[in-house]
């Protein structure tokens, strides 16, 4: 079966099919895929149902659902490239993630201790919290164009993660349960949007 | 054999029949047949459609045993093996792990490639060469395998070893993993491979057996080709069936120790490769001298002869002879009058999945001391005590293999 490219669909249309994906590819019942339900902490997704998932999404909607983008970012908050960049932006100094990973613990703290010992960075008051400022915002702007619902996420809030542990598992687990059956029907509903092929006024 | 002892203490059948040990031997004893005319089959147009099918109906009440999210991976062999081995693991009253998940392995009995005939006609008319007919254009192949394959559907559900991993994944056999891929005596070598493991102290208990479906299309459109299919005109030949055998083999006194119900012990396995001689019709001497020396090979390390004797009976004629003149050479003398059972007659050729079937309706056999008599070539009553059965397994291209088992 090709992918259907043409349709013109409508919200509901969407919210409805969607949600007769998700039933199929997590095999869970109906009356779970509520609106709000994340599809990992709420309908035991796992990785292998997001392939399936995106090609179901890729051949009802002929829209791409960048799932892969999402374990990507996370491969790099995890990997500490991410924070290499925002200091290299911030301080004119090019670190190799693999050198941050080795800083222990792992903490924007300790590895702004190591910096100031082995690059000889200048730190100053508050220093710690505005890296990782800089840092949550950066990760939340890369999610941007994620089918992940940001919206009231507090960039204080995750801050509070990262600031004890730049390998937060909390911080993950904040962002997955974003993936929610809202967040990925109004994805679907964007990009059939954007390519013109969502009924005017749906 | 050599070794430690290694018993039968869990039984899962899912065959044409019915699905269960008990409903699979009752079905034998009432002398029910599943071969039937499958529209399936009778699609391709080809001048064969028999064939025998585990009925939905049969299957339905039992899929509330596995898990629902993870059906979608499974083609359906994996299906049959996932609920035979759900049927095996409760009749031996093991949770998964098996007690040391290090020292339990899953070994596997399983054919061919399964690719859906619909899918794969799709992939081929999409992928060919608009300029020159029949001729495979390799971009419009990948762009369409990359549009509309679900790669859940083709790379997962296509792989025969993968059923050896589901089930090894479900029931948490941590200590092995292995499919055998050899055709129609895949089943009993996995039985046989198992045995030989835990004979030698490297498992404890082995989940094993095989399971096939030979109803897909292409098997049974390539194999009727090869010419080893039954035709509806008489032609001779196997009529192929789907199903699943799983066994629980564990080691005697492990099963000792916690109690289990034991339904025999496993006392002689041999197999030989085959030399490739398709259906057998071309050298018939040399497969009877391989059978015959797997036989002879059993009987010695069982060191008796047996009560008992399921035939391969897959209905290929050269098979049937060099079965035939291989029993008379072994048992002519030790056990000329021991009953046969053609249990392809009424539950079809389940390919990887009959020699593990078939064991167990042996096991059914000695237990209840009786025979089905629909399938059995010879009088009971010259043998009023069974407490060794043998089975016999002969792959298409000249691949042997025999078990034996005593109560």
């Amino acid at each position: 079966m090709e992918p259907d490219t043409k349709r013109i669909w409508s919200r509901a249309g969407v919210r409805v099919s969607v949600g007769k994906l998700i039933v199929e590819s997590l095999g869970v019942d109906e009356a779970n895929v509520t609106a709000q339900a994340a599809l990992v902490s709420d309908l035991g997704a796992e990785s292998i149902d997001f392939l399936d998932l995106s090609f179901k999404c890729q051949q009802t909607f002929g829209v791409d659902l960048p799932m892969r983008l999402i374990q990507e970012r996370r491969i790099e908050w995890r990997d500490l490239s991410v924070l290499a960049r925002v200091l290299e932006a911030r301080y004119r100094v090019a670190v190799p993630a693999d050198e941050l990973r080795m800083v222990s613990p792992a903490t924007v703290g300790a590895v702004l201790e190591h910096m100031a010992a082995k690059h000889e960075i200048t730190r100053v008051a508050g220093d710690e919290r505005e890296v990782v400022g800089a840092l949550v915002t950066r990760m939340l702007a890369d999610l941007a164009s994620t089918p992940l619902d940001l919206s009231g996420l507090s960039v204080d809030q995750f801050t509070d993660y990262l600031e004890k542990n730049l390998h937060s598992p909390e911080a993950v687990e904040v962002v997955m349960s974003r993936l929610t059956v809202r967040a990925i029907t109004e994805y679907v509903v964007r990009q059939l949007a954007a390519a013109g092929r969502l009924a005017p006024g749906a | 054999m050599t070794g430690r002892s290694v018993v039968l203490t869990g039984r899962g059948v899912v065959s044409p029949l019915g699905v269960g040990i008990d409903q699979h031997w009752e079905a034998l004893c009432a002398g029910r047949s599943a071969v039937s005319r499958r529209d399936r089959l009778a699609a391709l147009g080809l001048p064969a459609s028999r064939g025998a099918e585990v009925a939905p109906e049969a299957i339905q009440p039992h899929l509330a045993r596995l898990p629902r999210k993870q059906q979608k991976l499974w083609n359906r062999a994996t299906l049959l093996a996932m609920l035979a081995g759900a049927l095996a693991m409760e009749d031996a009253a093991l949770s998964p792990g098996a007690g040391d998940p290090q020292r339990f392995g899953v070994l596997l009995g399983v054919n061919m490639l399964a690719w859906d005939l619909g899918s794969m006609l799709e992939y081929l008319a999409a992928a060919e060469s608009p300029d020159a007919p029949c001729v495979l254009d390799m971009a419009r192949a990948s762009g369409f395998c990359m549009r509309s394959i679900n790669p859940l559907d083709f790379s997962l559900k296509t792989l025969p070893n993968l059923i050896a991993g589901h089930l090894a994944i479900a029931n948490d056999a941590q200590g092995f993993c292995r499919a055998v891929t050899e055709g129609h005596v895949g089943g009993a070598r996995a039985v046989g491979d198992a045995v030989r493991l835990i004979a030698e102290g490297d498992l404890d208990v082995a989940l094993c057996g095989g399971a096939d479906d030979q109803l897909e299309e292409l098997f049974f459109a390539t194999h009727w080709g090869g010419g080893v299919i039954a035709g509806d005109d008489g032609r001779a030949g196997l009529v192929p069936g789907e199903g699943s055998g799983l066994l629980v083999l564990e080691e005697a006194e492990h099963a000792l120790a916690r109690g289990a119900r034991v339904h025999g012990e496993i006392v002689g396995f041999a197999s030989a490769a085959g030399d490739g001689d398709l259906g057998g019709g071309d050298h018939p001497e040399r497969l009877t001298e391989r059978l015959t020396r797997v036989v002879d090979s059993v009987l010695e390390q069982a060191r008796t002869a047996p009560d008992l004797v399921s035939l391969h009976g897959d209905g290929i004629a050269a098979h049937d002879r060099a079965e035939g003149a291989a029993l008379a050479r072994t048992l002519g003398a030790v056990a000329p009058s021991a009953p046969r059972l053609r249990l392809k007659e009424a539950h079809a050729d389940l390919g990887a999945a009959a020699s593990p079937v078939e064991l167990l309706a042996c096991a059914s056999a000695l237990r209840y001391a009786t025979l089905p008599p629909a399938v059995s070539a010879r009088s009971t009553s010259t043998t009023p005590v069974f407490r060794s059965a043998l089975v016999l397994a002969i792959g298409l291209f000249g691949e042997c293999s025999a078990l034996m088992m005593r109560s």
